[in-house]
C-alpha cells in the first residue's frame, strides 16, 4: 500500500491518531489531531509528545509510566480506555478519552494513541446535572407553594366558619381532608423519581387518627406509584381512617385496622377493621362515603366494594396495575 | 334581550369531561344549579366518546389535561358532529399549542361557574 493511501486512512479517522516512538517522539499525527491540538503535522513530527499535548501537572506521571513500562512491560494505561486531561497548543486543558496500544517489530517500538475530545460531552453532562438540580429546586418550591396555599385556604375557611352558624363537625371533616392533601405534598417533595410508597401513604394517612401505633397493621409488597395515583389513594385512606376513628374500630383503644395489598393482574387493596366490642357499624350516606365509593373507580379506573360486616367495615379496591407505572 | 332568552331556553345538555373526581362533581352541581343538564362528568377520552355516541349532546366542557391523555380526541369528535365546546385548563399557554384551541373559548382554573355557564348557554 502506498504511503499516501495509508495517510488518507489516518486522516479519514473520526478520532485523533498520534504515534510515538520509544523515546516519546511523535512519528504520526493525523488531520483530526492537527485540529484538536492546534499543531501542523510537519511542525510536530520528531518533537517530544509529552511537552506538546500533556499538561504540566501530568507530565511527571506520564514519564514515570513510560519508564515503568520499559522496565517491566506493564502499563495500566495501555489497551484500556482512559479518561484524562490533555492540552492544546495555546495551553488550554480539555478532557479526552485515550486508547493506547503498543506496537513492536524487529526495527521499532511504537505506541499509537486514539484520542477523542470529550469537551462537548462533559459540557452536556454538566448542563444536564445543572438542569436536574434546578428541577429538584423547582419541584420543592412548587410543593411548598401548594402546601402554603392549602394552609391559607384552611385559615380563610376557618375565619369564615367562625362567623357563621355552620356545624363544627362539618368544618373538622373539611379541615382533615385538606390537611391530608397537604401532607401528601411533603412526600412529593422528598421523593425522587422513584415514586411514593403505598405503605408510607397508609401510615401517614392513618397516624393522625390512631390512639396508639399498634392499632394499624400493614401487610403487602413494596408498591410505588406516581403522584396522581398517590393523590387519589391519600384521599381514600383519609376517608377510611376518619370514618374508623368516628364510627369504626379505632374509636376504642382495642380496635385495630388491617391494611393489606397484593399485586396480581390488578392491585388488590384491602382495608378491614377489627373491633373488640360491638360498635356503631353504620356508614353515613355522606360525602365521605361518596369519596370512598367513587374516587378510585373514577380517577384510577378500578372497582370498589364497601361492606359492613358484623366485625366492622371491609373496603376492597381493585386497581389496574398501569396506574402504578412510573414515568421515565 | 339575549340574557332573558338564555334564561328561558330549555336545558342545554352539556357533557363535562374532567379527570378529577372532586372538580367534576362540583362542576356538575354548580352547572345544574344554574339550570343546565349535565352529562357526566367523565374522566377520560373513551368514556367521553361513549357518552357522545349514546346521548344527544348540545355542548361540552373539556378539561384539556386528563392525566395520561388530553381531551383533544374528544374535541375532534365533537367538531365532526358540529357540537360546540369550550376548554378548561390548569396550565399555562406554553403547553397549549394545538390548532384545535383556535376559535374555542379557553377557561383557566379556578373557574367562575357563572362565566362558564354563560359561555355554554351562548351556544344554545
Amino acid at each position: 500500500m502506498s504511503t499516501q493511501f495509508l495517510q488518507s486512512i489516518l486522516d479519514s479517522a473520526l478520532d485523533a491518531l498520534i504515534a510515538i516512538d520509544e523515546p516519546g517522539r511523535i512519528v504520526e499525527f493525523n488531520a483530526v489531531a492537527e485540529r484538536m491540538f492546534g499543531y501542523d503535522r510537519n511542525e510536530v513530527l520528531g518533537k517530544p509528545m509529552a511537552e506538546l499535548i500533556i499538561p504540566d501537572e501530568l507530565r511527571d506521571a506520564h514519564h514515570a509510566g513510560m519508564n515503568h513500562y520499559q522496565a517491566t512491560g506493564e502499563g495500566p494505561v495501555l489497551n484500556n480506555r482512559v479518561k484524562i486531561t490533555a492540552m492544546r497548543s495555546g495551553g488550554e486543558s480539555f478532557p479526552i478519552e485515550l486508547y493506547v496500544v503498543p506496537f513492536e517489530d524487529d526495527e521499532n517500538k511504537l505506541f499509537t494513541a486514539t484520542i477523542r475530545d470529550l469537551t462537548d460531552e462533559v459540557n452536556r453532562e454538566q448542563e444536564l446535572e445543572r438542569l436536574l438540580k434546578e428541577e429538584t429546586l423547582l419541584r420543592r418550591e412548587l410543593d411548598h407553594r401548594v402546601k402554603n396555599n392549602l394552609g391559607q385556604i384552611l385559615v380563610m375557611c376557618r375565619q369564615a366558619m367562625a362567623r357563621s352558624t355552620t356545624d363544627r363537625g362539618c368544618f373538622e371533616d373539611f379541615s382533615n381532608r385538606l390537611v391530608a392533601m397537604a401532607s401528601i405534598h411533603d412526600l412529593f417533595s422528598s421523593m425522587e423519581s422513584d415514586g411514593l410508597v403505598l405503605s408510607t401513604l397508609v401510615r401517614k394517612g392513618c397516624e393522625p387518627y390512631l390512639k396508639h401505633a399498634d392499632q394499624l397493621q400493614i401487610e403487602g409488597p413494596e408498591l410505588r406509584m406516581p403522584p396522581k395515583t398517590a393523590m387519589t389513594f391519600s384521599v381514600v385512606i383519609n376517608e377510611l381512617a376518619t370514618n374508623a376513628a368516628k364510627h369504626g374500630a379505632i374509636r376504642s383503644e382495642d380496635g385495630r385496622i388491617s391494611v393489606r395489598w397484593a399485586i396480581g393482574d390488578e392491585v388488590a387493596f384491602h382495608w378491614e377493621e377489627y373491633p373488640e366490642d360491638s360498635i356503631e357499624t353504620t356508614i353515613e350516606q355522606s360525602f365521605g362515603f361518596q369519596l370512598l365509593e367513587s374516587m378510585i373507580p373514577y380517577e384510577l379506573g378500578g372497582s370498589v366494594t364497601t361492606e359492613m360486616e358484623a366485625s366492622g367495615l371491609i373496603y376492597r379496591a381493585s386497581i389496574p396495575t398501569n396506574q402504578f407505572e412510573l414515568e421515565d | 334581550m339575549i340574557a332573558s332568552q338564555a334564561d328561558t331556553s330549555p336545558f342545554t345538555r352539556t357533557l363535562v369531561v374532567e379527570d378529577s373526581f372532586l372538580l367534576g362533581l362540583q362542576m356538575k352541581a354548580d352547572l345544574e344549579q344554574l339550570g343546565m343538564e349535565v352529562l357526566g362528568p367523565v374522566p377520560n377520552v373513551q368514556a367521553a366518546i361513549d357518552m357522545i355516541d349514546q346521548n344527544p349532546v348540545d355542548a361540552a366542557i373539556l378539561d384539556i389535561n386528563l392525566g395520561n391523555e388530553t381531551s383533544f380526541p374528544v374535541a375532534h369528535a365533537l367538531q365532526e358532529r358540529g357540537i360546540p365546546f369550550v376548554f378548561i385548563t390548569g396550565y399555562d399557554d406554553m403547553i397549549l399549542d394545538d390548532k384545535l384551541l383556535e376559535g374555542h373559548a379557553l377557561f383557566r382554573k379556578p373557574i367562575r361557574m357563572d362565566t362558564l355557564c354563560e359561555a355554554v348557554r351562548r351556544f344554545g
